[in-house]
């Protein structure tokens, strides 16, 4: 009986990196071009840095119906979603609240120093309810923009993790930007990801997982100085600043990449709550304070690593 | 149809109104009333149609055949929080030379995977 070769492929997409991880090798060729042309949708689709994309066209006319590829309608309901569960912590119209923050280019193209944009007011807290789809339209309430940056990363691994075992039938993990969906097929493989809790350090920590989800968020990436205030991407929608909170990176597992992200995330944002909140929903997680102090719930195997 | 988080809870009230008896007797007692926001829900919601159809219409349809998301829409992803996986440590420590417990086997190890920056 012939011993499958697991084989990696790695590229850039979506401003952040990619990496495609099969159990069988001979499957790669065709798993890596299915990879592309799903990320190439998705970037088309959901990208708010395009002015073409479904996305931006969508933002472009807030309050009107909006025609729209339907892998929008299911990432933005996967975004609505992601509010529900946090109710609203994790929120998809902070679109013009980013902008104002200086994030209104690929983060590649930021240019450190630059003067900070007009401050704006955060949407109000439930507007995320007030967004309506079909099948390929939609709408969002009027002085509000969709940007999916905290869920669509998540939710394209899921898509793509999913799509190509399906029909590779091989067992597959797909990082995104660090945000891992595993999805297996037949015999279990155990697929270790390395958790950086800083760009400057060397893998901290290597768990590995068989199935489902995990994703890592952190304060100290896609960082930015706008009008001399250093800036992340994680937005508090009761604020409209950038989270002020004590974790500098928070990792979780979840049936999905997607599940995982949103508890990530909330966690940033919920600062000092994040504990209550993750053990409320029997989420394992390991976050990591300013000074590197590591906390871990249960769940979350604490072989080596102080609970 | 179209769906909203809104319309959604809309649609779990009522689920959770029809099932109770208390909620059948508030049902009976107050039908006239529930009758006349019925009628006011229904041309609400046809009037809600209406705009939608004007707008769309006044659009060009920009979907491209080309795009396979029929394939990729198909997929239900879960997004709750919740119970994940079970998680094995591999190994704790920096640097890529810390003791790894992956058990001694022939078959090829998986390569790496990343999470975080």
């Amino acid at each position: 009986m012939r011993t499958a070769t697991p084989a990696q492929i790695r590229w850039r997409a979506l401003g952040t990196y990619v990496e495609l991880s099969v159990a069988d090798a001979d499957s790669s060729v065709p798993a890596e071009s299915r990879a592309r042309a799903l990320l190439d949708l998705v970037e088309r689709t959901c990208s708010r840095f395009r002015p073409d994309s479904d996305l931006s066209r969508v933002n472009a006319r807030a309050g009107s119906w909006v025609r729209s590829d339907p892998l929008l309608v299911a990432a933005t309901v996967a975004a609505v979603e992601a509010a529900e569960h946090t109710d609203g912590i994790v929120h998809p119209l902070l679109g013009r609240v980013v902008v104002g923050l200086g994030y209104d280019r690929t983060f590649t193209a930021l240019q450190p120093g630059r003067a900070a944009g007009a401050r704006i007011a955060p949407p109000p807290a439930d507007s995320w309810r007030s967004i309506e789809w079909d099948a390929d339209a939609i709408r969002i309430p009027r002085g509000t923009a969709l940007d999916l940056g905290a869920v669509a990363k998540a939710w394209a691994s899921d898509l793509i993790s999913r799509t190509i075992a399906e029909e590779q039938q091989t067992s597959v993990a797909v990082s995104l930007g660090g945000d891992v969906a595993v999805s297996p097929t037949g015999r279990p493989t155990w697929w270790p990801i390395e958790i950086r809790d800083h760009p400057d350090v060397e893998g901290t920590v290597e768990v590995a997982i068989a199935e489902g989800g995990l994703a890592t968020s952190s304060t100290v990436v896609r960082r930015w100085t706008a009008g001399g205030v250093i800036r992340h991407h994680l937005v508090d929608p009761r604020t409209g600043e950038s989270a002020r909170t004590c974790w500098r990176t928070v990792s979780a597992t979840g049936p999905s990449a997607t599940a995982a992200n949103v508890a990530t995330t909330a966690a940033v944002i919920l600062g000092d709550d994040a504990i209550e909140w993750l053990t409320r929903r029997s989420v394992a997680a390991r976050l990591v304070s300013e000074d590197g102090t590591v906390t871990l719930t249960a769940g979350w195997p604490g072989k080596g690593e102080q609970r | 149809m179209t769906y909203s988080a809104r319309s959604r809870d809309r649609f779990r009230l009522v689920a959770s109104a029809t099932t109770g008896a208390v909620a059948a007797a508030c049902v009976a007692g107050t039908g006239a009333v529930m009758g006349t926001a019925s009628a006011a829900n229904a041309q609400g919601e046809v009037d809600k149609a209406a705009t939608r159809q004007r707008e769309l219409a006044a659009q060009p349809h920009v979907v491209e055949l080309r795009r396979p998301s029929a394939v990729a829409t198909k997929i239900k992803v879960v997004t709750k929080p919740g119970p994940g996986p079970q998680v094995r440590v591999v190994r704790v420590g920096g640097g890529s030379s810390g003791t790894s417990s992956r058990s001694r086997r022939t078959a090829p190890k998986p390569p790496v995977t990343s999470s975080g920056s």
